[in-house]
This record gives structure tokens, sequence and C-alpha cells, in this order.
């Protein structure tokens, strides 16, 4: 008997799906998943929506001119008060991987990060469920998946 | 060519891949009016009715459906002798290759709808044949049947609604208003040609509403009026109500309407006395309201005649599901079918789903299943998971012979008895081989009710953390395969379940029957929301 390549449960020959955990286990159900994927970030106190297309790279932070990490988006949260809240000028990166799935990662920031009173871990990424609430320093945000 | 950006024009069309053009037609026309954007203002009715036109053009061009056809074949994994229909005979068995020299492919395309006597059957399975030597092994099959469609061009025809009411003390509140919104949004639909007759229940049955043509509006009244009082039981209205339905006029179908908020002691009195039922071709189907009702006992009441369950939480998504049944039952051409098999000692039968025209899950171990009335341009179509339980050798062939029984208004019956025929291969066969598209999501999407079937078997264990690893599986899955309304409903559910170390009631039936909702083709169900 062989074991599913996700989760390394033991599966029955001719399964194409892990009982276990779902997982796909033929290649072309892999392909199956949209791989395009699309989220919402608000920041809570202003109402001000983005919508973010995966899969990319976003940086949270704030100030002109501040230089981005490699191969990700500044995104500017200035105009909300960022300054006041407490937000470091690189604060959190934002991803979404190819696959579909959305992770928030703490640039080691002064005020900290944390998603649903979870506080992260300096340069861990850390899964974000939809409906995330996401609290830079005191600036609250909130993360949604959208239908793609 | 992506499979992704491939539109499949038969299933826009609800037609079978060798329709005729006139059909085709048809089906268009009666699409159309639905979402014509002079009436239907929504932007996606604007966008289905964009692609409705495509499909059109392109299938009653033959040039251009010819081209498309090759490429349906192509994705699809099967090949179509519209012109010539194949018998079992003719049907092309797959080579086995042992010596490298001729390792050529076994070939995706070997199943071909027959068309015997007429019946389109196809079916597409998840690997060539079982693999050889090989215990246990799992074996997935897709069937679809249509029987002929009839001759009458639309038939619509009168319905006959045996409304049964749970009107017990629990019924008082939400879930009486809940039944009084839903029905006050489908009983105006009918018409006065329609009978309906209305029976409430607590431990004996009354009849409210005696079966007359036209009087919906005096079944309105009759629920405005209805007081909750007293106990439950089941055995007293059934039997009214076959004895009402049993005097109906001949070409009307019988339906059966079964609304409760909870359980009775006579259940298995019930249960018992159903088999006699499927000799009068009743349709029963069951609305599960609140969270006290026995899913387990619905289920059987409303499938051992070929009906469905409905999980009754919100008024608007009840009604809407409960008007497209009415105007699809009204054009019903075939009124009952049951289904039939046997399968060599080898192999089990693990589960048997039905995947259209609606959903069904039928109890394992049953050799004969009610698949419901059928609608033009419908078909029932099955979801078999087997298992190989003993050792087959190559030489071996594996039958399975199944049978379908379909009963019109008109009394006559159509039968139709097929027999799946599948060579034991090697394991070389079966890693050349890919499955269908189709097979592989509808199998996906039956991984996904079993998920959350685990979850909750882990939790009646005692084993929530268990229980929460499933249904994260389960969010995750849905989110990345865009069923994002379903992943939120189930990343609540984990929410409730991490602050308590248990589930709701209510959101054990969200998810059970969430997810089954899922297993309905994408189109029906945007159709029905």
């Amino acid at each position: 008997m062989s074991v599913c390549p996700h989760c390394r449960a033991p599966i029955i020959e001719g399964l194409l799906f892990c009982e276990e955990c779902g997982g796909p286990l033929v290649s072309m159900a892999e392909d199956m998943y949209n791989t395009s994927f699309t989220g919402q970030l608000s920041v809570l106190s202003s109402q001000a929506t983005l919508t973010l297309e995966g899969p990319g790279r976003w940086l949270l932070g704030r100030g002109r001119g501040t230089a981005s990490l490699q191969g990700a988006t500044f995104i500017d949260l200035s105009p909300y008060g960022a300054y006041m809240e407490g937000v470091s000028r690189r604060h959190a990166l934002l991803e979404i991987s190819p696959d579909g799935r959305a992770y928030l990662t703490d640039l080691d920031s002064s005020n900290g990060t944390w998603v649903d009173h979870i506080r992260l871990q300096p340069h861990r990424p850390f899964p974000l469920p939809s409906m995330a609430r996401i609290r830079l320093g005191r600036m609250v945000l909130q993360w949604q998946h959208l239908s793609t | 060519m992506s499979g992704k950006d491939f539109i499949d024009f038969y299933e826009l069309l609800g037609l079978p891949p060798n329709a005729s053009r006139e059909e085709i037609e048809r089906a268009f026309r009666l699409r159309a009016r639905k979402y014509h954007p002079d009436l239907n203002p929504d932007p996606e009715a604007q966008e289905h009715f964009r692609l409705l036109v495509q499909a059109r053009e392109t299938l009653l061009d033959p040039k251009r459906r010819a081209l498309y056809d090759q490429q349906w074949r192509h994705l699809r994994g099967v090949t179509l002798h519209p012109e010539s229909p194949t018998t079992q005979e003719d049907e092309p068995t797959i080579p086995i290759t042992s010596s490298p020299e001729t390792s050529s492919k076994p070939s995706a395309p070997e199943t071909a709808p027959i068309l015997e006597r007429d019946w389109y059957v196809e079916t597409l399975y998840s690997r060539p044949g079982p693999v050889e030597d090989l215990v246990p092994q799992r074996f997935y099959a897709l069937t679809r049947w249509r029987p002929p469609a009839p001759s009458t061009r639309d038939p619509e025809r009168p319905l006959f609604l045996c409304l049964v009411i749970d009107r017990s003390t629990s019924m008082q509140g939400r879930s009486l208003q809940l039944l009084r919104r839903i029905l006050s949004q489908v009983l105006p639909m009918l018409s006065h040609q329609d009978i309906v007759a209305l029976i409430a229940f607590d431990d004996r049955a009354e009849l409210l509403v005696p079966p007359r043509p036209g009087n919906a509006p005096l079944a309105l009244q009759a629920l405005r009026r209805l007081r909750p009082q007293g106990a439950t039981e089941f055995m007293p209205p059934l039997r009214l109500a076959q004895q009402l339905l049993d005097q109906r006029p001949r070409d009307t179908l019988p339906w059966l309407l079964f609304f409760t908020d909870g359980r009775a002691y006579d259940q298995p009195v019930v249960l018992e006395w159903l088999p006699t039922l499927q000799k009068e071709h009743l349709l029963i189907d069951a609305f599960g309201l609140g969270t006290d009702w026995d899913e387990a006992f619905l289920e059987q009441l409303a499938t051992s005649t070929g009906g469905m369950v409905t999980y009754v939480h919100d008024d608007d998504e009840g009604s809407k599901a409960l008007q497209e049944r009415v105007v699809r039952l009204r054009r019903a051409y075939v009124f009952a079918a049951y289904l039939e098999w046997e399968v060599p000692p080898e192999i089990q039968v693990r589960t048997i789903v039905r995947m259209a025209p609606d959903i069904g899950y039928y109890p394992p171990g049953t050799s004969t299943i009610a698949l419901g009335p059928l609608m033009p341009g419908e078909w029932w179509q099955i979801l078999w998971e087997w298992d190989v339980i003993r050792p087959l050798s190559l030489r071996h062939h594996i039958h399975l012979r199944s049978t379908i029984r379909a009963y019109l208004p008109d009394g006559r019956v159509w039968s139709h008895t097929q027999t799946f025929e599948r060579p034991v291969v090697t394991v070389e066969d079966v890693r050349s081989y890919t499955p269908s598209r189709e097979v592989i999501d509808a199998v996906q999407r039956l991984s996904w009710h079993r998920l959350q079937e685990k979850a909750r078997k882990a939790l009646r264990e005692r084993r929530p953390r268990k229980a929460q690893h499933y249904l994260q599986a389960l969010a995750h899955h849905l989110t990345r395969a865009g069923e994002i309304q379903m992943a939120e409903t189930v990343r609540h559910e984990i929410n409730v379940l991490r602050d308590r170390a248990m589930l709701t009631a209510e959101g054990e039936k969200r998810l059970e029957y969430g997810t089954r909702r899922l297993l309905l083709p994408i189109l029906r169900r945007r159709n029905a929301a």
C-alpha cells in the first residue's frame, strides 16, 4: 500500500483523492484548481478596500520612497494614518501562492503584527484564513478571499 | 487547447452529444427565454445568453460542430458515433500490452454512448479496468442514462401535490414561520388545474384541504390558521396521503411533500411500510425544518422513492428550490424509474450517488434504487464507487449488468438492460491512462462530502482536534476549487469547534447539506439559487 504525498496517510490503490486530507492523487486533478486567485484587503477605519489578484507578493508599510522587497508590490498605508497607528515602513508581507493560499509574514516590525489575536513571529509566514482580522501596530485590516 | 477555456455546449444546453438539430434548437429556445437580456437584467444571465447563442451557432453549423465534437471528444475522452449506434459487441476493447515494443497507449476513448432502442447510455471510468492481482483497489464509474425523448413537444401536465405538514408543538415559532413563508411563495405558482391536498398531523392526521383542482389558495388559508398542538406520529398522515394519491387522475405525477421538524417513535413502522410504496410510483420529497429531525430517516423515506431531502434553514433558498422543482416536475415524461444491478463477487459496490437530475445518496448494500422522475433534456447520472475485494487475473473481463425500468405517464414501461464490460489490465495500462475530467470532478466533489462526514464522526468519537483537521482540509480544498461560499461556511464551523470543542446541530446540518449541494453540476445550482 502506498502513502499520500500530502499527508503520508496510507492510501488504497486507485483512489483519486486522499481520504484523510482530500489532496489530489492524480496529476490531472491538480490543475483542476483555479490558478488565479483574488483576495480583498480592507482598512476597517476608512472603508478603503484593495483587491489583490494572485499569485503575487505585496509589502504592507508606509512612506514615500520606501524601497519594496524584490518581486513585491508596495502598498502605502500612510493615507489611512499609518504613522499614528504605529505601522512600520516595511511592516509585513502578504503573499498569494500559485496554489491560491494566502500568507502574512511580519518583517520584524516595531509594534508587531497580529492575525485574529495571534501575534506573528517575525519572518515566519502565517496562513491567512478568509475573514481574518489583521492588526499592524494599532491599524486593523480585514482580509477576505474572493471568488475567481 | 486547454480544458479550462473549453465550454461544454452540450452540458450548457442539457443535451447528450448526439442531440439532433431539432433538439438543439428547442433546448436553445427554452433557455433563451430565461436568459434573454430583455427578460433577465442580471449580468450573469447576459453572459449565459451569449454562451447559449455561441453554442447554438456552433452546433447547428455541421462543419463547426464536427470540429467542436473533435475537441469535445479529446477533452472528455469519449468516442461518439452519432450516425451509427454501436452495440455492445462493437465496443472496442483495450489492447493489453505486456511487451515494450507494442506499448501503444491504452486509448482513453473506450466508451461509446450506446443507443440501444434509442436509449442514450454513456459510462466514464477512473481507469481502463481493474488491475490484475491488486487487492484492495478502488474503481469509479460515472454513468448516464436517458430514455428516448417524448414525442410531443414539451408536454406539461397538471401536478398533484399532497402537502403533509407536521403541526406538533415543536413547530411553534420559527419552523412554522419558515414553512408558511416558503409555501406562500410556491403555492401561488400553481394553476387552477393543479390539484392540491393538505394534511396536517400531530399524533393523528387531519385532512384540512381535500384534493381538488385549483385549491392552492385554500391550502394557503389553512396554513395560516394552523395552530401547533400535540405529539408526533408519521404513519397516520402518510397512510392518508397514500389513499388520496391513489385516487389521482391517471396521468398526474403523485407527489408527496413531507415537512417535519422532529422525530417520531413510529419511524421503524414507516420504514417497513416503504417498500410497498414502490409499486405505486409515489414521489416523496422530505423537508427538514430546524435541527432536530432525523437525517437517516428522512433520507430513507425520500430516496426509496427517488425523491430528495432538503434542509430548510432559509426561506428564500427553500422557496426557490421548491419553485424550480414545481416547474421541472410539470414537464416530467418519466414518472418513476428503478435501477437494478448485478456485480461479480470480486467487486463490492461501496457507494452509489445520484448526481443528476437531483442529488440522491443511496444506502450501501442495496441492489435496486429508485432514480426518480425525469424531465426532457435531463439524464440520470450515477457515480459508482467499487472496491475490488478478490484478486483478478489478466485474462478476465468483469461484467456488470444493469437494468432500468422507467414508468411513463400513460402507464407504459420502458426497460433497458446493459452490460458494462471491463478488461483486467496491467499497472502500465493504468499509468498511461488519463481519466476523464468529469470523473475526477465528480469524485472530488464526493471527497468533500466525505471529509465533513469524517469530521462529524471524529466529533462523535470525542476527537475534536481530528475533526478540526478534517474541516481545515475541506476548507482548503473548497477555497482552491473556487467554492468560496461553502469554504466560508466550513471556516465558520471551524471557529465554533475551536471555541467549544463541538459543533451545533445546525452547523452539522449545514456541513452535510452544503457539501451535498456541491455535487450538482454548477449550471443547475446557479439556476436553482
